[in-house]
């Protein structure tokens, strides 16, 4: 039987752990929408598993798979209809193009289980994103303490809401230092600096990543080794987006033995629930305690070992391929 | 600029430039055109052939301030 993993639209994140990843572990096809022969290929699967498709051509690709009588599989990590909350909202086109597809899928699979009250109309399974152990070591914590940031882009709004706190916290502790920091967050992070000199003191407690000609391995293995060691990551998402978008950034953290806080209401094992007002306590309450550091990150290792098996993948692509 | 011998990885090599910023450099970051502010630390990563180190190098250059940048092997 052929299974094709299809990314949905050339900007859908997470497209290397819920398109490429899955692939490999089953031995499918794996294209881009806007790839090279990407149709035909796609097409010629029994299984065609498109991966958040808010693209015409993602919609086009599932009803025709459908009409010839493939298993159409639509996979979403996030709410569509709310991403405004954190993002640039999705447009009309991307939208009407989600829902097309939607309708054009005999199943659909969400990364949280928190996303079942949107997809509520739809037949829908939870395959959470899988994360594998080879590659991810724990670090000893560096020292001095490292922050560290990993959001892939999808926590642009938010940030002013926890900004103060966490300026206080490195101007109480003048050691730390915040790595992988986004434009949007070094921007939240320094708008309330004129002076060159304040901003310039201040940007050196900032350190970012570019990612160049790499590809997705190559930048993957560059944030893994400047986040492994971290003391603890930062999640910050506003509004209800974050309760049900995909937990990638924690779980990426945990495999590294990192703990994170994050504004989810619903914190994972390893990870501290914090909201708005509580951000300088939780911070500067585990930057202080390196027993409690040192318990919830053997809890946020042991979480995401959890998370390592493509067992999930295996069971729909057999749920469905029993349709055929 | 100084440089620690890279891993040879083959005919590539996994490198990572890391520096601190000289402030008003432009640069794509997080979708956008930015201005680099001065102090930020910064890493940049290329794959690179051995024998082509010396233009990214230069590249890297315009970007931290020179004496800063360290030449780091990684995996």
């Amino acid at each position: 039987m052929r299974v094709c993993f299809v990314v949905g639209h050339e900007d859908t994140p997470e497209a290397y752990w819920r398109v490429l990843l899955p692939s490999r572990s089953l031995g499918a096809h794996a294209v881009a929408i806007d790839g090279t022969a990407a149709r035909a290929t796609a097409l010629a699967a029994d299984v065609l598993w498109i991966h958040q498709p808010t693209s015409i051509a993602a919609a086009d690709l599932a009803e025709k798979a459908r009409a010839r009588g493939g298993a159409v599989v639509v996979d979403m990590s996030e709410d569509p209809w709310r991403r405004t909350e954190c993002d640039q909202s999705y447009n009309a086109v991307r939208i009407e193009s989600c829902e097309r597809a939607l309708d054009a899928a005999h199943l659909v699979v969400l990364a949280m289980d928190q996303l079942e009250e949107p997809f509520a109309a739809y037949d829908a399974r939870v395959v959470k994103t899988v994360i594998p152990t080879a590659g991810w070591e724990v670090r000893t914590p560096l020292v001095p303490a490292t922050i560290s940031w990993w959001s892939d882009g999808r926590q642009r709004r938010g940030l002013e809401g926890v900004a103060d706190e966490i300026i206080a916290v490195i101007d109480r502790k003048p050691e730390v230092k915040i790595r992988h920091i986004q434009y949007a967050h070094f921007k939240a992070l320094t708008s309330d600096l004129t002076d060159s000199e304040t901003k310039a003191d201040r940007s050196k407690r900032f350190h970012f990543y570019l990612e160049g000609d790499l590809g997705a391995e190559g930048n993957l293995s560059m944030l893994r080794t400047a986040m492994a060691g971290s003391a603890v990551a930062l999640e910050c998402y506003p509004g209800g987006y974050g309760q049900s978008v995909s937990d990638l950034p924690l779980l990426r953290s945990a495999m590294l033995g990192v703990p994170s806080i994050t504004t989810r209401l619903d914190a994972p094992p390893g990870a501290i629930s914090a909201q708005p007002g509580e951000w300088l306590d939780a911070i500067t309450g585990l930057l202080d305690d390196p027993g409690r550091q040192q318990v919830l990150a053997r809890e946020a290792r042991g979480w995401a070992e959890s998370r390592a098996s493509f067992d999930s993948y295996r069971n729909i692509i057999e749920e469905v391929s029993t349709w055929l | 600029m100084s440089a620690k011998k890279p891993t040879d990885r083959g005919p590539e090599l996994l490198l990572t430039f890391t520096g601190e910023a000289s402030g008003g450099t432009r640069y794509t970051w997080d979708g956008g055109e930015r201005t680099l502010e001065r102090g930020m630390g910064v890493t940049v990563a290329t794959r690179r052939r051995r024998d082509r180190l010396e233009p990214t190098e230069t590249h890297f250059a315009a970007l931290v301030r020179a004496g800063d940048a360290v030449l780091e092997a990684q995996e």
